[in-house]
């Protein structure tokens, strides 16, 4: 048995949006979301639990958060199973402290969501991981 | 998501040409080899629940508090000592391998990992049906030749390329039928 999922990435107009966000950010963070992302894909779906996902409520229910710490600087990356089927997809990625989300940000990835379950085929690129 | 045997093949694929492409640029090489953390923290809580152990039996197994098994679980603590990961192999019966290694073998690690490869057996449950074979090891006989083993390098060669473009075929006729479909 292999990967139990595919990570998708949120595309707009053509530009793959999370690895455009990974590719600007430090080696490290792009190094330890590569690898978390990776684990999560081999992880069955009963285990994707806190603190390896955290699951969002109100303002941002719907949405999942990976939450990567280097150097006291957390990077987050926003992301939903139901954009049509159970395929996890990466909405946004921002740097932000604190514990709760800002709801801007979950604002900007519950428009994507919706933006992908209207097209999955101009939305949507399996995940890169170069 | 259900996939078949051939469009996991293509999955793993491309994923080993990305990991690879990446690892090209050195600082990023650097910042992936030394993240060791992220995977061990995925394989102390699968290993944990794969025995059935709460964070508490975890924590009397090792003679280390719970308050420890949670942070050793968090993939962003990342600052594990060897006597640590000595103690959870003990915990967990299992192998520790703590070696220098060439960045294929992380690749290969990496893109092909699963629940099943995370959570290894301890001895006892690797080696309970254990039988001993009664067949030597084969060796090579005179007809391994560099003739006969050039040509079936030449064959393997040719059929990974073959399987390769098949799946890399049904993968893409898959993902056009599931546009279609949605």
């Amino acid at each position: 048995m292999g990967t139990e999922h595919t990570f998708y990435d949120y595309v707009e107009d053509g530009e793959n949006l999370i690895r455009t966000w990974l590719a600007a950010q430090p080696p490290p963070v792009k190094a330890k979301f590569t690898n978390w992302l990776l684990h999560l894909e081999a992880t069955p779906p009963g285990k994707w639990s806190r603190p390896y996902v955290d699951t969002l409520t109100d303002d941002c229910e719907g949405l999942f958060e990976v939450r990567v710490m280097v150097s006291r600087i957390q990077y987050r990356l926003l992301g939903c199973h139901d954009t049509g089927d159970r395929t996890p997809t990466l909405l946004h990625g921002f740097t932000k402290p604190g514990n709760k989300v800002p709801k801007a940000y979950c604002d900007t990835a519950l428009e994507r969501k919706e933006t992908v379950r209207g097209d999955l085929r101009s939305h949507r690129a399996v995940h890169d991981y170069s | 998501m259900v996939t078949s045997a051939a469009t996991e093949r293509y999955m793993i694929t491309a994923k080993r040409d990305q990991v690879l492409q990446s690892l090209r640029d050195h600082e990023y090489r650097r910042a992936l080899a030394d993240d060791i953390g992220t995977g061990i923290a995925f394989q102390i809580r699968l290993l944990r629940e794969d025995r059935g152990w709460t964070q508490g039996e975890l924590a009397e197994r090792t003679g280390k508090r719970q308050e420890a098994i949670s942070q050793w679980e968090n993939p962003n603590y990342g600052r594990y000592t060897l006597s640590t990961l000595k103690d959870l192999a003990g915990a967990f019966d299992v192998a520790l391998l703590v070696r220098f290694a060439p960045f294929s073998e992380i690749i290969d690690w990496t893109v092909n990992l699963s629940a099943q490869r995370l959570t290894p057996p301890s001895f006892d449950a690797e080696f309970a049906a254990d039988t001993v074979s009664a067949a030597p090891p084969r060796r090579g006989t005179a007809s391994d030749s560099d003739d006969s083993i050039s040509a079936l390098m030449e064959q393997m060669k040719q059929s990974v390329a073959a399987a390769r473009a098949a799946a890399e075929e049904e993968f893409k006729a898959g993902e056009n039928q599931y546009a279609k479909a949605a």
